[in-house]
């Protein structure tokens, strides 16, 4: 039983991390379908304001990518 | 774990494949691009989660890691679609998106804003980034588990 405990207590200690992420996608994400959604149903070009909007989620996320490739190929190299 | 990545990929899609109102006219070049725009920015914040996450294979790797083999290509599938984006934003907006948007803020340039391509060119350059951010999409794994979760 407490081996059981344990194993569940190494499950969630693995994952908690990761939380705030899935949280954070799941929020970007759906931040996303909104704005797509709008711009279609309203049947009009995107507005300069939607551009923005996404210029600057799109900027973020490149960012973070980046980041993280950056630092795996410095890491490879040492 | 898998269930919210497979959820969050589902959303994803779906802000690709949201349909305008019955009755209404064909989607502009504009809206077209602005919603592939949607879904690589999705697609790219899921593979900026991925990408992130500590590498396998280490004595100490947790259980949820990251393939460097795999995420190297992801690295190489943003930027494949980033260029293809780009060159969609030129022909279609006139401009890359990110002078667009400042172009409403101080006087545009003389091309931004303004087409400057034809409806084929236009379409061939939608369709280039749609393949892009398909591979791109099919480039993320859900999250790998080394531990058997």
């Amino acid at each position: 039983m407490l081996a059981f405990l344990a194993a569940i207590a190494a499950i969630i200690q693995t994952l908690t991390p990761l939380i705030p992420t899935v949280v954070g996608i799941g929020a970007t994400v759906k931040q996303l379908f909104d704005l797509g959604s709008q711009v279609v149903a309203s049947g009009a070009d995107p507005t300069h304001d939607q551009w923005a909007t996404l210029v600057t989620m799109q900027n973020s996320a490149l960012a973070q990518v980046h980041a993280a490739t950056a630092s795996q190929q410095s890491a490879a190299s040492v | 774990m898998r269930k919210i990545l497979i959820t969050l990929g589902a959303m994803a899609l779906l802000a690709a494949c949201a349909s305008p109102p019955a009755g209404s006219p064909p989607p502009s070049a504009k809206t077209d691009l602005f919603e592939v725009e949607a879904t690589f920015t999705g697609a790219v914040s899921m593979a900026g989660a991925y990408v992130s996450l500590p590498s396998c294979g280490l004595p100490a790797a947790p259980k949820v890691c990251k393939d460097s083999g795999i995420a190297s290509r992801i690295g190489l599938s943003v930027d494949s679609a980033t260029a293809a984006l780009r060159t969609a934003e030129t022909l279609i907006l006139g401009c890359p998106a990110t002078q667009y948007v400042a172009s409403a803020a101080t006087p545009p340039t003389a091309s931004c804003g303004l087409p400057i391509a034809d409806g084929n060119a236009q379409q061939q350059a939608l369709t280039a980034v749609q393949a892009a951010v398909s591979a791109l999409q099919s480039a993320i794994p859900i999250i790998q588990s080394s531990g058997g979760i």
